[in-house]
């Protein structure tokens, strides 16, 4: 016999072809209860498992995708098929099904509860996708950090190669970025030309300083194959360099999204750095602000604690343009200011249901911070 | 300031004070659904409807002469969003009626929880509204199914929720985004492809197709009817 199995908020119905039902299990009557049953999967496996065990049927049709899926663990193989005629007859008249189950039911009760139920599930679902989506993030700034490390090692060995051919540009250029972009573009010292060095980006005096150096430089001649090589290495490092950028934007980008409050108090970088140390955005939010200042500061910690050095002042946060860009004497006060401020916005990102404070906790922290400015200048 | 009921939808109406303004009636008086103005006229508290905001206002401003919203109403929404038109249909269809709203951004749909807290008639389902296999556990049959999802495969999407939820003699509305079909095309044609596609199923007729301009350039209404 072709059965089918429908899940419905009030529970699951096995029904023959003309719609009678042949077997049931009523869910309990309450949105909660629900919504854990449909939205968990494990007493929902509990319950097909029970079902099934009851009734014979040669061919199994239902109308979710989950009923499906938990049926195809259990070797079953189903079919999914929701515009079933039988489907579309529950469908149509949910109030006389459901009673069936639960007992007279009034529309007006079982339209709260749907609302009720879909306000449970969409809820958790939400927190669901946030989770990943701070995974996502921490995947993020872990490529981030491994690529400035690697940018960090190989620029000087591309810096000391090419300076072999122009060791004057060395001096010219401190910016690693701007110094193998050129040798990118061009390494032979005796092609630089103006119109070259002002498409790379630099400035018409710095365009002329360089070409003056490369015309009187004591470096040594290098083959076409050696400076093609140097190009080839600083050609990878700007593509790495580029990808890391990228991904940079994509962070901060998830992260408006992910924790709009944290990033409107502390750059989404920042933030995101946090988020990662703390392991997910939740337990960033569960942490104390007092922690959440030296996060980051792990061995400064450990030596305070077992060898009595000072206390870290601050961790990852220090990376925050206000305690960076302070005087020394500020900085412990505003990093500690601003950590309240962070366990504030995390909290309300995990627990505020979709609430905005960050542009509040902005201004404080402005605010604040210029009292403090205040009070160091007229110490003098 | 003078209020009066359209005079072909009931519970619509247009607020004239010097210029006429659509509005609908709060279902949840002293309650904003977002930043909507309101306006309390003779103790009735009426919410005004931005056409500018709001593809549905926007057509009914441009004449729509089907509008299947009534007391009681059973609506499927697909692309719901944070609900700024589904709070006006809510208001329309009262508590009696229910509005499916079918959202599949996260990050948008929490302004919608905040909405259905207060409307009762206002059903949240975080899902696509490609896969309703996954969300007809929870969905009864209804009188109107919605659509503004602004996505190449949006005709589809609209043939298989209403070939799943329509009721026969219900209607399904699109709001068609040319350039979310097709940028190469002109508007005009996309708008006779929307229509051939829904048409060529040999299940639903053509009620009405409506240009959204000047409110949404480069958009239309269209509307069926299921056979």
């Amino acid at each position: 016999m072709r059965l089918f199995v429908a899940m419905q908020p009030y529970g699951i119905l096995v029904l023959d072809e003309k719609g009678s039902i042949v077997d049931k299990f009523p869910f309990p009557k309450d949105a909660k209860a629900i919504s854990d049953i449909v939205g968990g999967g494990s007493s929902l496996r509990e319950i097909l498992r029970e079902l099934i065990s009851r009734i014979r049927a040669d061919e199994i049709v239902v109308n979710d995708a989950a009923l499906k899926g938990i049926l195809a663990d259990m070797g079953i193989n189903a079919t999914l098929s929701p515009e079933e005629r039988v489907f579309l007859e529950v469908r149509r008249s949910p109030l006389r099904y459901a009673s069936q189950l639960w007992g007279d039911l009034k529309q007006k009760e079982y339209l709260y509860l749907l609302n009720e139920i879909g306000i449970l599930l969409t809820k958790s679902k939400v927190k669901e996708r946030l989770s990943s989506l701070d995974q996502q993030i921490i995947k993020a700034v872990d490529f981030v950090d491994h690529s400035n490390k690697a940018l960090n090692i190989i620029a000087p060995t591309i810096r000391e190669w090419y300076s072999v051919h122009f060791p004057e540009l060395d001096e010219l250029l401190e910016d690693h970025y701007e110094f193998i972009k050129l040798v990118s573009i061009e390494p032979n010292r005796k092609k630089m030309r103006e119109d070259i060095l002002r498409s790379v980006g630099f400035s018409e005096r710095m365009a002329e300083k360089i070409i003056e150096s490369s015309r009187n430089s004591m470096g040594a001649e290098l083959s076409d194959s050696d400076l093609e090589a140097i190009r080839n290495i600083a050609s990878s490092w700007i593509n790495l360099y580029e990808a890391k950028r990228g991904m940079e934007l994509y962070i901060e980008e998830l992260m408006r999204r992910a924790a709009p409050n944290l990033s409107a108090v502390v750059h989404p970088l920042v933030g995101a750095r946090l988020i990662a140390i703390a392991g997910s955005l939740e337990r960033l939010a569960n942490l104390p602000a007092s922690s959440i200042q030296i996060l980051g500061a792990h061995r400064a910690i450990f030596m305070h604690l077992t060898k009595g050095t000072k206390p870290p002042k601050h961790g990852v946060i220090f990376q925050a343009k206000e305690v960076r860009n302070s005087p020394k004497s500020l900085r412990g006060k505003i990093a500690r200011l601003l950590a309240t401020k962070i366990a504030i916005a995390a909290k309300v990102d995990v627990y505020g249901g979709g609430k905005y404070v960050g542009d509040e906790l902005r201004r404080e922290i402005d605010e604040k911070i210029r009292k403090y400015m205040e009070a160091v200048r007229s110490e003098g | 300031m003078r209020v009066k009921e359209d005079q072909n939808f009931r519970n619509v109406y247009w607020i004239l004070d010097g210029k006429k303004q659509l509005a609908t009636r709060n279902l949840t008086p002293g309650v904003r659904a977002y930043d909507e103005t309101l306006k309390e006229i003779q103790g009735v508290e009426y919410r005004i409807w931005n056409p500018k905001r709001s593809k549905l206002a926007a057509a009914i401003h441009n004449g729509l002469r089907n509008f299947p919203f009534k007391r009681g109403s059973k609506v499927l929404y697909l692309g719901i969003a944070s609900g700024t038109t589904a709070s006006h249909i809510s208001d329309v269809i009262g508590e009696s009626g229910i509005i499916f709203g079918v959202e599949v951004a996260h990050w948008v749909i929490r302004d919608l929880l905040k909405l259905a807290e207060f409307r009762k008639n206002i059903i949240p389902i975080l899902e696509s509204a490609r896969r309703p296999q996954n969300y007809s556990w929870l969905v009864t049959e209804v009188d109107i199914v919605y659509e503004d999802v602004a996505q190449p495969d949006q005709v589809d999407i609209l043939i298989r929720n209403s070939d799943l939820f329509l009721r026969s003699g219900g209607v399904a509305m699109i709001a068609v985004k040319a350039s979310s079909i097709d940028v190469t095309l002109p508007p005009k044609r996309i708008y006779r492809r929307v229509e051939e596609e829904v048409l060529g199923t040999g299940r639903y007729e053509l009620l009405e197709t409506l240009d959204l301009s000047p409110y949404d350039p480069k958009h239309a209404m269209i509307v069926f009817k299921r056979r």
